[in-house]
């Protein structure tokens, strides 16, 4: 005879209510699941036994006998490791259930010590993923993951926020010179983050299909589901920033040339003066020579000043960096509807007077059940950014950077700060290359403004009680407009002035169904199946206009332009549309097997082969449940392995050529066509990569030592290749499917305590490796490398048989026993290009020490690569112009190249050693030039103290009546000591953007070492 | 799936169909922005032959070039230039159009030209196939090369017809068949000349001279080969782009010093007077701080005329024809012997000053007659006064004739540095000494190694034409006409 049995569910760790507990009686498939209050009532049979269930929990089933009411502490699950995950296409599942690895990082990782720029917050954090930052504010950030899978094509994962992929792409205008307008992850309001879960490879992310091939990084922001009532949550962060590292200048020279220097009028009139470079006499000797700044005498002479070194010169440029950022979220839900509503303001003034950058974000995030079976859910993100000046870069008399490469070392900066004279024109130390650095940044500026809207609506119906139904729909829009001016006082890079804009609108629209099923099969199998379908479609529209000279100064409108204006534009169009299906079979809740599949149309590939499928697979066993190992050692382990396939498309327009517009193919007014320079293919196939992937999760000694350990292998074939050809085929590219990339790497992440006390401290170790091999197997067949990029004479390239981004240039000649050879005492160029190194780096990892006790956490983090090359042109120029501290030998008595000289012919050598002196100046322009890479690519390995944490959580009793809950304090500082380096000068950690085009420098930015604190509270 | 999925991918940036018109301006401007960029033209040409020479950043100037220097001019002489003029050639043979495919073919030899005589062996009848599955091209021997542009010149001058459908998008001749027809035989005649050590040119010579009425030739400086510049970026003229950020070069002292020795009015045209008023060269090839030790202003920079936006940019000129006929003369491959390379000689010169008229008349209008230096005794009042003058203190002297007829070449040829080059390469004259702080074993270069994308794109190909070159892919190792 049944009757009723009710209760109360409730966390056994925090005696918080839990609801959507499933409470089924044993062995039949009656149940219920717990209200918003964690309360249930149900109807059963006599003598039975009720199973509380719910994912991350470990499971109770309680013998009911005669009672009408029974309460459960239900606790969580460690031992079984069921941390939920979010999965690809927003499905849940308890991480012990998964035949792949992720990994999650939850909203405090990425929010205390924070980062302007979310991607970098996961530098050291995630083991595999390796993170390449661009210093500046705003500026871009590079992320990889489990290594470059694609030759020529993007290698970025694929950002998914709240199901709904959206861009990372640049925002137009970037690249090695010019500005950095950052990536489109950087977007994402750290605040607003709940967690973010990464997926690793082609393994974890088949479903999501072309774009995920190089994994994803999926973002859940914050909802108000968790709210009870009405909250409100403030965060306020404020830190200050200076510069990590700054090259070592030497202060005995000043400028000129051949020790002789006397200024007239900074552009060549006086004795070197035009000269950028500081070659010229000895400072600090108690020399008067007139300079910059010197006043005129009666006669009109201008008058000698002490010739003395400014050491703090370029330190004394930079200012303190100052970001804010303030958070308000209100929250609140009840059983029907819940919402969060988060207001964001950051603003940012960069070390580089006048840079800055402000953000603000609302976002919104809401659900409300409409039925009981009926659910709908939305989310809305909008961001404003914007900066009324972001640096200039690379090699660019618009990047202040290079003239304190170029520089005279005896300059005071101080002096400059008034960068015009009486009558309003430039003034500065130099007038025959660069122009003041604070004209450049007060007049030449560039901004940027940009909208963003991004979110989703998603309806879900329960068609039973095992059957879901949901639509949702997605949209990723921006409007993002940049401009450049440069003022007609400049003296060099236009000297009529010059006025740009770029505006780029993009606009993504993801629209999804998916159908859910999740069935238990008796008492030992379950099983789960989805299956769903996706449409893509992608637009982008670039409008540049610009007035390459300015009528009237100061007005920067196109319409003031002095010359032809120049115009263009461009529309990018793309589609693809998908089904897919996942499902998985679970036997005895430890061994589970779960297959996808998926089949994609793109519209960038030609019809025959623009629909593709692709597979895959994976099994997981708990090994200690399946067999009963699990002891106080061996708590917990877990093995695995997945096989997975993920094909790619390729971008629009590459099947069929076109006659090229272009605005500087034009003869005046008149048009003029092209023909276009590479060879399209109509036969273009897509691209797939497949991928290997077996793991184990071992936990130890009660949970106080946890490894999970990857091992991966996996190919991209078919690369759709834009290969550089002979010019002579009248071409300079064709697209071809061939070439191969492997990428074979090993993972671990291991979780250690190994102190925890009675009296509540606990020390925590996190350990992160990741050793990726990265092989470029093969190239088309007849093409021995495949250039990625250039800068100056040095090329980035794919060549077979080594890894990705081989850094190839010119050496120095060498004898056959490695000597250099010199040639009237100045060393040669070998005239054959060689390999001098390769970006990609051997390893990357991390180490996190945290320690707690009663309401005090503090933690760091060391974050560490190891292996990957850099060129740096700072090094070249700066030997080259004499700024840098190696270039003091030898400027008094000469220098003698080490190495030998050839005194036979030069069919028959005889190589001694070299005994010609030669002039500091002479030996360093002929070892450092952009004609010689050799002598300035650096092992890029680093050591950092990334973060460091000390945070305290007063306790709530203390408030009493007053209505503050939660309050945390931090004190937080990044990237704040360069433990170990291999690179001169410069932070080895750097890059001009986050293309495929790494392992470059010139004119870095200073690195930001941050140092501030964050307040939170609620009430 | 949807209506117009294959429609997505329909590239709405760019036209489906060209028409040559519109493919003319840009494959004229980018020929001759090639020649007189400051990389190639400037620093290989008018560098090399000590035309000019480099203040700051003497590299280039020191025998050290660029890597992109040789990889650019490759691309830009055969993809962004000379593709195009084959596809003009092959529209107008579709469109039976051949005045546009005569220009077309034209102007394919002459970018030949240029990259053989820079290169040597190059690609040429595997070249522009790509679009036909020819991506690594074979390359032709330079001696194979030479007699197919001039056959090419041939039919050219044969398709082009004053009678026949009209040009438009012309930039150079702004639709003047009759000048085309003159370019493409003056053209000829270059190239004869140039392969003359090896092959016996006097008939196709004489076919040409002698018969003016099919094979017209330049008959005055109206008829130069010239593109002009327009005023406004980006279509304003190399030189000027270059100046308006940089401030590398200088007038070479070896220029300066022949000018002087010639008392030669056409320095005022070619250079500017240094911060003291005066003319002074500076010797090329020094290490930078060799050179910077000379001051900026202390040297003088090539003439306004050549740095306005707007400044003319010859490719071949009526001066270069009357030397090439002069030295063709003299050798006998035409008639007339020395009485005729005389007055070739005279004509040339006259024609070179007279290409200069106007500046050089300003010039002489500003001094108004003031003496200024060297052994002209006359006060300039006008370049016809000056030319007589000029003729008669520098007269034709049958002995020496094939050295004078090379050095007015050489004289007349400058803002055309790698044709002077060219000509310096193949008759020895003037005699240059080697840059002081040269980086190439005490001698000038005679050739531009290939480029190094070549290696890896045409490995196979580039590797068999570095074979068959006696000193390896050097700065050294001389073309075939040069041997």
């Amino acid at each position: 005879q049944d009757r009723t049995v009710s209760g109360k569910v409730i966390s056994a760790d925090d005696g918080t209510a839990l609801p959507g507990v499933n409470v089924v009686v044993k062995s039949t498939n009656i149940g219920t699941t717990t209200n918003a209050e964690g309360n249930y009532s149900l109807s059963v049979p006599a003598n039975t036994t009720l199973v509380f269930s719910f994912i991350g929990l470990t499971t109770q089933e309680i013998a009911v006998g005669n009672r009408s009411v029974v309460d459960v502490n239900l606790a969580s699950d460690v031992q079984a490791l069921s941390e939920v995950v979010v999965t690809a296409v927003g499905i849940e599942r308890e991480q012990k259930s998964l035949g792949y690895s992720v990994q999650k990082l939850n909203n405090e990782q990425l929010t205390q010590a924070r980062e302007t720029n979310v991607v970098n917050s996961l530098s050291g954090k995630v083991a595999g993923v390796q993170i390449t930052g661009s210093p500046g504010v705003g500026a871009s950030s590079r992320i990889v993951i489990r290594g470059a899978r694609s030759i020529s094509g993007n290698n970025q994962p694929l950002f998914v926020v709240d199901g709904v992929p959206i861009s990372n792409g640049n925002f137009g205008g970037t690249g090695n010179e010019g500005v950095n307008l950052g990536n489109g992850a950087a977007d994402i309001n750290p605040d607003d983050i709940a967690s973010i879960t990464v997926l690793k490879g082609p393994n974890a992310a088949a479903l999501y299909g072309s774009r995920a091939s190089n994994g994803v990084v999926l973002i859940t922001t914050k909802s108000g589901a968790e709210t009870k009532g009405l909250g409100v949550s403030v965060n306020f962060n404020s830190t200050f920033e200076n510069p990590l590292i700054l090259p070592k200048y030497q202060n005995s020279y000043g400028q000129g040339s051949g020790g002789q220097f006397e200024f007239v009028d900074g552009a060549g009139g006086g004795v070197n003066d035009g000269v950028d470079e500081s070659w010229g006499p000895k400072l600090d000797a108690g020399l008067m020579i007139p300079q910059f700044f010197s006043q005129r005498d009666a006669s009109g002479k201008l008058i000698p000043e002490p010739w003395v070194s400014h050491p703090n010169n370029v330190k004394d440029f930079f200012k303190t960096g100052q970001t804010f950022t303030t958070n308000v979220a209100i929250s609140g839900g009840n059983e029907k509807a819940n919402a969060r509503l988060s207001l964001t303001n950051l603003s940012q003034n960069g070390m580089v007077p006048t840079t800055e950058l402000k953000r603000n974000t609302i976002s919104l995030n809401a659900g409300v059940k409409l039925t009981d079976k009926f659910r709908m859910e939305g989310t809305a993100n909008y961001v404003n950014s914007k900066s009324n000046n972001i640096p200039g870069y690379g090699y660019s008399g618009q990047n202040v950077m290079q003239q304190l490469v170029w520089f005279g070392r005896q300059v005071d900066i101080g002096r400059l700060k008034n960068y015009v004279n009486e009558d309003g024109e430039p003034f500065s130390w130099n007038y025959n290359y660069h122009m003041n650095p604070y004209f450049i940044l007060n007049e030449n500026k560039n901004t940027f403004e940009r909208d963003r809207l991004y979110g989703n609506v998603k309806l879900s119906y329960q068609l039973t009680d095992w059957l879901t139904a949901s639509v949702r729909t997605g949209t990723d829009y921006y409007n993002n407009l940049s401009t450049n001016r440069i003022d007609v006082r400049d003296l060099n890079d236009a000297p009529a002035g010059d006025y740009a804009e770029f505006k780029r609108t993009f606009a993504e629209v993801n629209s999804d169904f998916l159908l859910s099923a999740n069935k238990n099969l008796g008492e030992n199998f379950s099983l789960s199946l989805s299956v769903g379908g996706n449409r893509m479609t992608q637009r982008t529209q670039d409008n540049g206009v610009r007035a390459p000279g300015l009528t009237v100064p100061g007005i920067y409108n196109v319409g003031n332009s002095s010359v032809a204006q120049e115009a263009s534009n461009a529309l990018y169009r793309k589609q693809i549309n998908s089904f897919y299906g996942a499902g998985q079979i679970g036997f005895k809740d430890y061994l589970f097997l779960d297959f996808t599949a998926r089949n994609d149309w793109s519209s960038t590939l030609p019809k025959a082969h623009n629909s593709y499928f692709y597979p895959s697979v994976s099994l997981s066993g708990v090994i200690t449940e399946m067999i009963g190992l699990q002891s106080n050692v061996l708590s917990f382990l877990k093995v695995r392995g997945s096989w997975a396939q993920v094909g790619s498309d390729t971008d629009p327009y590459r099947l069929l050529p076109v006659f090229n517009f272009g605005d500087a193919d034009g003869w005046g007014s008149d048009p003029a066509l092209t023909v276009p320079n590479t060879i399209l293919n109509p036969e273009l196939k897509p691209e797939i990569s497949t991928s290997t992937e077996v793991g184990a999760d071992i936990r130890l000694f009660n949970d106080r030592v946890s490894l999970d350990a990857t091992y991966y292998d996996s190919r991209s074939v078919d690369q759709i290749l834009q290969i550089n050809i002979s010019g002579a085929s009248g071409s300079l590219a064709r697209f071809v499917n061939a070439g191969e990339i492997r990428n074979r790497g090993v993972e671990l992440l291991l979780n250690v305590t190994p102190l925890k006390l009675s009296n509540g401290f606990k020390w925590d170790v996190t350990f992160n490796f990741a050793r990726n091999k990265n092989e470029v197997v093969s190239l088309p067949a007849g093409i021995s490398e495949y250039n990625i990029g250039s800068y100056w004479s040095l090329l980035v390239q794919a060549r077979p048989g080594q890894p990705f981004g081989v850094l190839y240039g010119y050496g120095y000649q060498r004898d056959p026993n490695g000597n250099i050879i010199h040639l009237n005492g100045l060393p040669q160029r070998d005239p054959a290009l060689k390999v001098l190194g390769n970006y990609t780096p051997d390893w990357v990892g991390g180490i996190n020490n945290s320690f707690s006790f009663k309401g005090i956490n503090l933690g760091f983090l060391i974050d560490i690569k190891k292996g990957g090359d850099l060129y740096s042109m700072t090094s070249t120029w700066g030997r080259y112009a004499g700024v840098l501290e190696e270039t003091v030998k030898g400027r008094e008595g000469g220098i003698v190249g080490d190495g030998v000289k050839n005194i036979g012919i030069a069919d028959s050598p005889e190589y001694v050693p070299n005994d010609v002196a030669v002039t500091a100046e002479n030996y360093n322009k002929a070892a450092f030039d952009n004609n010689l890479a050799e002598g300035s690519v650096f092992d890029a390995s680093f050591v950092k103290l990334r973060e460091v944490k000390l945070g305290y959580t007063i306790p709530n009793k203390l408030f009493g009546r007053v209505p503050f809950r939660d309050v945390s304090l931090s004190v937080v500082g990044r990237n704040l000591w360069l433990i170990s380096t291999n690179v001169p000068h410069v932070d080895p950690e750097t890059a001009f953007s986050n293309s495929n085009v790494q392992g470059l420098e010139f004119g870095q930015l200073p690195s930001a070492r941050s140092v501030g604190f964050n307040v939170n509270f609620k009430f | 799936c949807d209506d117009g999925f294959e429609e997505l991918n329909k590239n709405p940036n760019g036209a489906e169909v060209a028409t040559p018109n519109l493919l003319l301006r840009n494959a004229i401007e980018s020929t001759v922005t090639r020649t007189h960029s400051v990389d190639l033209g400037g620093e290989i040409g008018s560098g090399w032959v000590q035309h000019m020479a480099k203040i700051q950043y003497t590299d280039e100037d020191r025998y050290i070039p660029r890597v992109g220097t040789m990889n650019n001019t490759w691309s830009s002489y055969y993809a962004a230039s000379g593709k195009d003029f084959q596809t003009i050639i092959e529209l107008a043979t579709k469109a039976e159009h051949d005045n546009y495919k005569g220009i077309g073919m034209t102007m394919r030899t002459y970018n030949i030209a240029m990259l053989t005589d820079l290169f040597g062996d190059v690609p040429y009848t595997e070249a522009f196939k790509g679009d036909r599955g020819v991506a690594s091209p074979k390359y032709d021997k330079q001696e194979d090369i030479y007699p197919m542009l001039i056959a090419t010149l041939d039919t050219a001058n044969s398709l082009l017809s004053e009678g026949g459908k009209e040009v438009d998008g012309d930039i150079m001749y702004d639709g003047d068949i009759e000048k085309w027809k003159k370019f493409t035989n003056s053209m000829a005649l270059r190239l004869m000349l140039r392969m003359s050590g090896k092959v016996d040119v006097s008939a196709g010579m004489r076919k040409i001279v002698n018969d003016p009425a099919t094979y017209p030739i330049f008959t005055s400086n109206d008829d130069n080969a010239t593109l002009f510049f327009l005023e406004a970026s980006p279509d304003d003229h190399p030189i000027h782009t270059n100046r308006q950020t940089r401030d590398d070069h200088r007038i070479s002292e070896n220029l300066l010093n022949m000018l002087t020795d010639r008392d030669d009015s056409r320095k005022f045209v070619y250079m500017d007077v240094n911060g003291s008023n005066q003319y002074a060269g500076i010797p090329n090839g020094l290490l930078s701080s060799k050179a910077a030790a000379y001051g900026l202003t202390n040297v003088s920079d090539m003439g306004p005329y050549f740095q306005a936006p707007d400044a003319p940019a010859p490719i071949m000129t009526f001066a270069e024809l009357n030397f090439i006929l002069a030295e063709a003369a003299k050798k006998g491959y035409i008639d007339g012997g020395d009485t005729k390379a005389q007055e070739y000689y005279e004509a040339g010169i006259t024609a070179s000053f007279e290409q200069f008229e106007e500046p050089m008349q300003a010039v002489f209008d500003d001094m108004d007659g003031v003496h200024y230096g060297g052994a002209n005794p006359a006060n300039f009042t006008t370049v016809a006064e000056e030319i007589a003058y000029y003729i008669s203190i520098n007269p034709y002297d049958a002995a020496n004739g094939l050295q004078l007829i090379a050095e007015q070449k050489y004289l007349a040829l400058f803002d055309q540095g790698l044709q002077a080059w060219f000509e310096w390469r193949r008759t020895g004259f003037p005699v240059l000494v080697p840059a002081e702080d040269g980086a190439n074993a005490g001698q000038i270069p005679v050739r531009l190694p290939y480029p190094s994308d070549e290696e890896g794109r045409n490995s196979s190909n580039v590797s068999e034409a570095v074979a068959r070159l006696a000193g390896g892919n050097t700065l050294n190792s001389k073309v075939w006409w040069d041997n």
